[in-house]
């Protein structure tokens, strides 16, 4: 696109820049909607409860390699 | 190796109210120890202690040796009674089963027979993976036994055909039929992203740089975490933090047990705290559960050969009691997006 290959750090920061916007479309409005005020769902006991999604763990290895 | 977790834990009915000393401070609202509920010592002397109230579901009840040991080549107790009596979770096929009772559909919708409809009910078991003895004495009991079973019922049956109706099975619900027990809103999305391309030694702005748009196969979180809701498995969920602890002796001083990421401290507090806001909130009236997304995520080759690779990122639960998650056969294990490899190539055009 600019007539050269990037280099190392270029790819580097890209990667970095796709794992972050793929987790934007992750997150969504609906996510964060139950992330904060909970969603309402029915197990199969019959009984509706509250859901809070958190985050527990977040293992990867570095996008940026 | 440490042995099996020992499992018995006390019914909710042995479970009895706990008198928790009342903090006289009256500013530490931050426990509401009011609520506690203390078990009972179990057969091993260890209790455990629930922060706000006695917890609507004890899945522990459930397990046998048989779920957290995976030696399909074990002969284990037979559970299938045990199903029959406590399983409230239901797989897809067996759910319509029940709906067909209170409707006018035969029980075996969408197959042509019960014989065919038993026959795949069993393939799609949850548990069967993998051919066990368990699974062939399901088999011979569930299907070939099954009294309306007839082998006149498989002339011409080929799988792939069933599969492919299955498939196509009230891929558009009717009011009339309810929901397709087949559909959630989970289904796999493309979507794109798209990020600015810097230069190397040339000054831009990040607004001004050109954009590069990334294909991302990606599944709604909130509906992959619903439909996991709704898996057997979440049966054996724990939906409700709980301290452990053990008395050595009786004059020792209880020490705390830490087994689970559902006994840490860190889901404890975290727990109070949604329960605390969730009395606040719009569904005061309802329990709060705090659901724990585990994320991992690595680069994977894509085949044996060549270097096709990208980025899958899995979610896993911490609801789920280490040693089932931990199975390969349990499929604990969602797939919430692809993410390619940014490489070298696209920069050479």
């Amino acid at each position: 696109m600019f007539g050269k290959a990037a280099t190392a750090a270029t790819l580097t920061h890209l990667r970095r820049e796709l794992a972050h916007a793929v987790w934007m479309l992750l997150l969504d409005d609906e996510f964060m909607h139950a992330y904060i005020h909970g969603f309402v769902f029915q197990l199969v006991d019959g009984i509706l409860r509250v859901f809070f999604p958190r985050f527990l763990t977040y293992s990867a290895d570095y996008p940026e390699k | 190796m440490p042995p099996p977790p020992p499992i018995p834990i006390p019914d909710p009915e042995q479970i009895i109210e706990g008198i928790a000393d009342i903090s006289d401070d009256p500013a530490d609202k931050t426990i509401n120890t009011s609520n506690l509920y203390r078990t009972d010592p179990d057969g091993y002397g260890i209790v455990r202690e629930y922060l706000h109230g006695r917890p609507s579901i004890t899945p522990d009840k459930h397990y046998s040796l048989a779920e957290v040991s995976d030696s399909p080549y074990m002969a284990t107790e037979d559970s299938s009674d045990f199903q029959a009596t406590s399983r409230t979770f239901l797989s897809p096929l067996q759910t319509l089963y029940q709906s067909a009772a209170s409707t006018a559909q035969t029980i075996f919708t969408p197959f042509r027979n019960p014989s065919i409809y038993h026959l795949m009910t069993w393939f799609y078991r949850p548990e069967s993976n993998t051919k066990s003895i368990t699974e062939l004495n399901s088999l011979v009991k569930d299907v070939i036994l099954a009294p309306d079973f007839k082998a006149d019922d498989l002339v011409g049956f080929d799988a792939k055909k069933e599969n492919k109706m299955m498939d196509a099975y009230r891929e558009a619900p009717s009011e009339s039929e309810g929901p397709s027990p087949f559909t959630f809103d989970d289904t796999w999305i493309k979507g794109s992203v798209e990020i600015p391309l810097p230069c190397d030694g040339v000054k831009q702005s990040e607004e001004e740089a050109p954009k590069f748009k990334v294909e991302v196969y990606y599944r709604r979180l909130t509906e992959v975490i619903k439909a996991a809701l709704s898996e057997p498995a979440a049966e054996n969920f724990h939906m409700f933090p709980f301290k452990e602890f053990w008395k050595p002796g009786p004059d020792e001083l209880e020490e705390q047990m830490y087994w689970e990421s559902y006994t840490g401290d860190r889901w404890n507090e975290e727990y109070t705290k949604i329960h605390a806001d969730n009395q606040e909130g719009l569904h005061h009236n309802l329990e709060a559960v705090l659901i724990a997304l585990k994320i991992w995520s690595d680069s994977t080759s894509l085949a044996q050969f060549g270097n096709a690779q990208m980025w899958p990122i899995y979610l896993f639960f911490g609801n789920q009691s280490k040693y089932s998650r931990a199975k390969p056969s349990s499929f604990s294990a969602h797939h919430i997006a692809y993410m390619p490899k940014v490489c070298l190539k696209f920069f050479q055009l």
